[in-house]
């Protein structure tokens, strides 16, 4: 088991049936498509604005409260990234492979795979699906929240529900309506 | 069995692992994934602001119902190499991650009682929202689905009951049939 792995076991824990991260932070453990099926119906009642935003404001919550239970830890967690997304792949929040980052310029591409709900949804609902949005959300603000990339509110510009090889979300780095890089990002 | 018995027996039989393409499975087949536990039940209530409780009911009846398909389904392949106590129905429910309940099948079937033992959601939706909180009629839901399909009670409806207890709320969900 490699050291990864370790943290990554030695962080997470089930408490009378429910997972508790690093003893203090307790998470909801539910199976993935079933989650694809609530997010779907919630869809129902929602734009797509509001779906964003109520994963964005879901986000902000819980990054709010890694930072606040966890305190020093959970700050030196956050100079650990290969642990961190590791563990995030483990809890079932997907495979994140970041492609550029600026905080002091609030610049950020990642793509995204392996995300075991969004994986369902497309089977289930092909293009008419919503949990990447959803999704989409929740990651803003968690890169907002933790990561330093301020507002981020995250534009898609690939995606795996439209046949793409992953998701590629991005903030402040390309020009959606020129479709190109922006300048600053080489600068 | 004790509370936390059937996810340490099913994490020491292989069930409940991550080394499955890195995520958490049970039984092999069902991927599982996790949310923000206060985050839950803030998503409930603003959901819940639009549909009121009878929305918030159906779509746990949605969640609950799919859950208890795919496990359904996952048994039936399994069956033969899955301890009996998995089985149990209150202890599929804890294994899907919605807390840990006691049911109470009575009159063959005509009631039902579901006493939560603990479900940290609802704990926590008690402590943000109190009386107000929207997050026990979408277990209410989610029990249901999982009772209709796995106990093959196709016209249950759990109601919501709650008793006041030392500053904590237990929750007791029935079905009169």
């Amino acid at each position: 088991m490699s050291i990864v792995d370790k943290i990554v076991r030695g962080t997470l824990k089930i408490d009378q049936g429910q997972p508790v991260l690093l003893k203090k932070i307790p998470y909801m453990m539910y199976p993935a498509r079933s989650m694809a099926v609530l997010i779907q119906k919630i869809a129902d009642q929602l734009d797509d604005d509001a779906l964003f935003q109520l994963g964005y404001d879901a986000g902000m919550l819980a990054g709010k409260e890694f930072i606040d239970k966890l305190g020093w830890l959970g700050k030196s967690l956050l100079h650990r990234k290969k642990s961190l997304f590791r563990m995030f792949e483990v809890m079932g929040f997907g495979k994140i492979d970041v492609k550029y980052w600026n905080a002091n310029k609030d610049m950020v591409v990642i793509h995204m795979t392996d995300h075991p709900v969004i994986e369902h949804a497309i089977k289930l609902y092909g293009k008419k699906e919503k949990s990447s949005l959803f999704y989409r959300g929740i990651y803003s603000a968690h890169t907002h929240f933790e990561f330093g990339i301020e507002n981020c509110k995250f534009v898609e510009t690939q995606s795996q529900t439209k046949g793409a090889k992953f998701f590629e979300w991005s903030f402040n780095y390309f020009d959606t309506k020129q479709k190109k890089k922006i300048s600053s990002a080489d600068e | 069995m004790k509370e936390d018995g059937v996810i340490k027996e099913l994490i020491s039989k292989g069930i409940l692992d991550s080394t499955t393409r890195n995520r958490l499975q049970i039984l092999d087949a069902i991927d599982m994934s996790m949310y923000g536990g206060t985050s839950w039940p803030l998503t409930i209530q603003t959901i819940g602001k639009k549909t009121g409780k009878d929305g918030v009911f159906d779509l746990g009846l949605a969640m609950g119902t799919d859950a208890a398909e795919e496990l359904a389904a996952a048994i039936k392949k399994k069956k033969l190499f899955l301890p009996e106590s998995v089985l149990l129905v209150d202890n599929l429910i804890q294994a899907a991650g919605f807390g840990v309940v006691e049911i109470d099948v009575i009159k063959r079937k005509k009631e039902i009682v579901l006493y939560v033992n603990n479900n940290a959601m609802l704990k926590l939706a008690y402590q943000m929202y109190g009386e107000k909180s929207l997050t026990d009629w979408f277990y209410a839901g989610v029990y249901t689905g999982m009772i209709r399909v796995l106990l093959g009670v196709p016209k249950c409806k759990l109601r919501v009951q709650k008793k006041k207890k030392k500053g904590t709320v237990e929750y007791v969900y029935t079905y009169k049939g």
